[in-house]
């Protein structure tokens, strides 16, 4: 993992210095006296040579330190520990909700090979692709919204309910803690539209995965002898196949995890949600790049670990992969 | 003259079985539902791109105010946009845009990665190593966020859209590619032609990379409708085409605005949207199974 990150630090170096025209001259403004552009170019230290650069910029990340957002005026880390716990608790969400759908239709998929609740699970997969969230999101908004008014609209909670007190930021799980069930409802409510959005782009993952390795595993010599000794098909199926499928289907989850946190972006613009995504888009308009930066650290560190995570729990649950 | 016959008579020789490939995959798109469903769907959008000047009544990008924002109708079968602007005649103007796009980029990929991978798998050693690390440190990055900040780093241009699109998905290729060479590489075929003398170059082009295209081109298939979903997210939130350019993700960012007045306004593009990426997605599921040689036969 340290090579990788160091790499991905060369690489998000090489961005910064692609963007075009003086970045002190950027920061100092169009109008400011050559001597301020000076100064800062030696104080950011733009004088210095490239590996210089890179050993001050690499240092700097090593202590925390992101840069300072220029539309925020507060430190860029700041700013995005602050606005995480709501992508959080939306891309876990969306990764229940995906989950939850995703087995069922790839169990359905696999059992009924070839019919039609096959096909069909199988264009609902590939239509949930093929959806583009902020289009999506913009329909169910305009639906649920705006004409039959059942849904909540943007945000995380309706206006004038406080926000719960803060422990860990999911709103879900602090309304929980302080016993505040109007919270709770109210975040609960604002999670659905945006959590179904963002999961049904990653179902059709689920879908194939869950039904190609359960096709694999109901081919096993185990599952011929469960049904020879006579156990119901439910009890086959849900017992002895799920199981050894599903332990396939984790290695996905990192995989899901990381669209899931990126789809965020979209999603997070379009629901007008308070988390790292829409931070991020509104940096991207008023072109804070210390901001932008930031963020594709911090997503891309919390990638790589969810995924060394799930590949030390996948070691953890199968033995297979233990005795190598 | 006898030499140029004898020539042109052995590759005839040697495309037959390749032809005969070709022709028995056709013929397997025939009886896959989906497959043919998704191919109908890519040769539409293709020909719509081509015929787009003579398909779209207006010019998409005239203004016309006194018209601004009508309901769909006869004349305007999408509707009007907040400019006036027909919707129907932008979106048929966008589907050029989004295959330049989807075309360019993947090709891009496809030659850059799969020659990398190639390279990785066929030698082995230092480089495969080091072309492998800089292929994993790409892909440690989550591609629409790489994407986006090369694309914000750049400036909000079509052009660099395509670029970050491009730097964001080549390593794909280099990865498939390389294990389909890896498990080609050990082939007793493989082995033959190398001792009958055949120099590398040759190996590549002619053992090596037609025998693994296979699912190379699957998922280029599939990419081709990523490619387009990623650059209309990204031109939806302002990085790429800029309005009033008929892109259909800049589109719907403009018809956002206005949703409620004029649902027709974001919700066409969209579809647009939803239906080619739909397309290559049904055409490339297809394609996987109609190109797996376990299936096949």
């Amino acid at each position: 993992m340290i090579p990788v990150l160091l790499g991905v630090t060369v690489i998000t170096f090489v961005i910064s210095h692609l963007v075009p025209g003086d970045p002190a001259r950027l920061l100092a403004g169009p109008h400011a006296p050559i001597e301020v552009v000076l100064a800062i170019r030696s104080k950011m230290g733009f004088d210095k040579p490239l590996y210089e650069q890179f050993y001050i910029y690499l240092s700097d990340l090593l202590h925390g330190d992101l840069g300072m957002s220029i539309t925020t005026r507060r430190p860029v880390l700041t700013d995005l520990l602050r606005f995480f716990p709501a992508t959080l608790e939306l891309t876990l969400t969306a990764m229940v909700v995906s989950v939850a759908i995703g087995v069922p239709l790839g169990i359905a998929s696999a059992t009924k090979q070839n019919t039609l609740p096959d096909h069909l699970s199988r264009v609902v997969a590939l239509i949930g692709v093929a959806t583009p969230v902020f289009w999506s999101g913009l329909m169910v908004l305009l639906i649920f919204y705006y004409q039959l008014g059942i849904a909540p609209g943007p945000g995380r909670l309706d206006v004038g309910v406080t926000t719960p007190h803060q422990i860990t930021g999911l709103y879900l799980v602090d309304s929980i803690l302080t016993a505040d069930w109007g919270a709770f409802t109210s975040a609960l409510s604002h999670l659905v539209l945006p959590s179904i959005v963002l999961a049904f782009s990653t179902l059709g993952m689920i879908v194939r995965m869950v039904r190609s390795s359960m096709l694999e595993v109901l081919r096993e010599d185990y599952i011929v002898l469960a049904r020879a000794k006579g156990l119901p098909e439910r009890a086959v199926i849900y017992k002895h196949a799920l199981k050894n499928a599903l332990t396939s289907t984790i290695t996905l989850t990192g995989l899901i995890f990381g669209a899931l946190l990126s789809g965020t972006v979209l999603v997070e613009a379009i629901f007008s949600w308070p988390g790292i995504g829409r931070y991020a888009v509104t940096a991207i308009e008023y072109i804070d790049f210390a901001a932008v930066m930031g963020y594709t650290l911090i997503v891309t560190l919390i990638y790589l670990t969810v995924n060394l995570s799930v590949d030390v729990f996948y070691a953890l649950i199968d033995p297979r992969v233990r005795l190598e | 003259m006898d030499q140029k016959e004898s020539r042109m008579e052995q590759w005839k020789k040697e495309i037959r079985p390749i032809a005969s490939e070709v022709k028995y995959s056709l013929y397997l798109i025939r009886l896959h539902p989906l497959a043919l469903a998704g191919l109908t769907l890519v040769v539409g959008l293709m020909m719509v791109a081509i015929l787009a000047p003579w398909l779209s009544p207006y010019d998409p990008l005239k203004v016309d105010l006194p018209n601004k924002l009508t309901a769909p109708n006869l004349s305007h079968l999408f509707g009007t946009d907040e400019m006036g602007r027909d919707i129907f005649s932008r979106v048929v103007a966008g589907s050029q845009i989004s295959l330049r796009i989807a075309a360019s980029v993947v090709a891009f990929a496809f030659t850059l990665g799969t020659t990398l991978g190639v390279i990785a798998g066929m030698y082995g050693g230092a480089v495969d190593e080091i072309i492998m690390r800089i292929t994993d440190t790409f892909l440690s990055i989550p591609g629409l966020v790489l994407a986006l900040v090369i694309a914000a780093a750049l400036g909000p241009s079509l052009y660099n859209l395509m670029l970050s699109l491009c730097v964001t998905w080549w390593p794909w290729y280099t990865r498939l590619a390389r294990g389909e060479t890896l498990s080609v590489r050990e082939k007793q075929y493989i082995e033959s032609a190398r001792m009958v003398g055949a120099s590398d170059i040759r190996l590549i082009f002619r053992h090596i990379l037609p025998n693994c295209l296979a699912p190379v081109i699957v998922n280029a298939s599939m990419d081709m409708g990523f490619v387009i979903l990623y650059a209309a997210g990204l031109s939806f939130i302002g990085l790429g085409a800029q309005p009033p350019s008929p892109e259909w993700g800049a589109m719907l960012s403009l018809g956002r605005g206005y949703m409620r007045e004029a649902w027709w306004a974001a919700t066409f593009p969209g579809l647009a949207i939803l239906t080619t990426v739909l397309g290559f997605n049904l055409l490339g599921d297809g394609l996987r199974d109609i190109l797996d040689p376990k299936l096949r036969r």
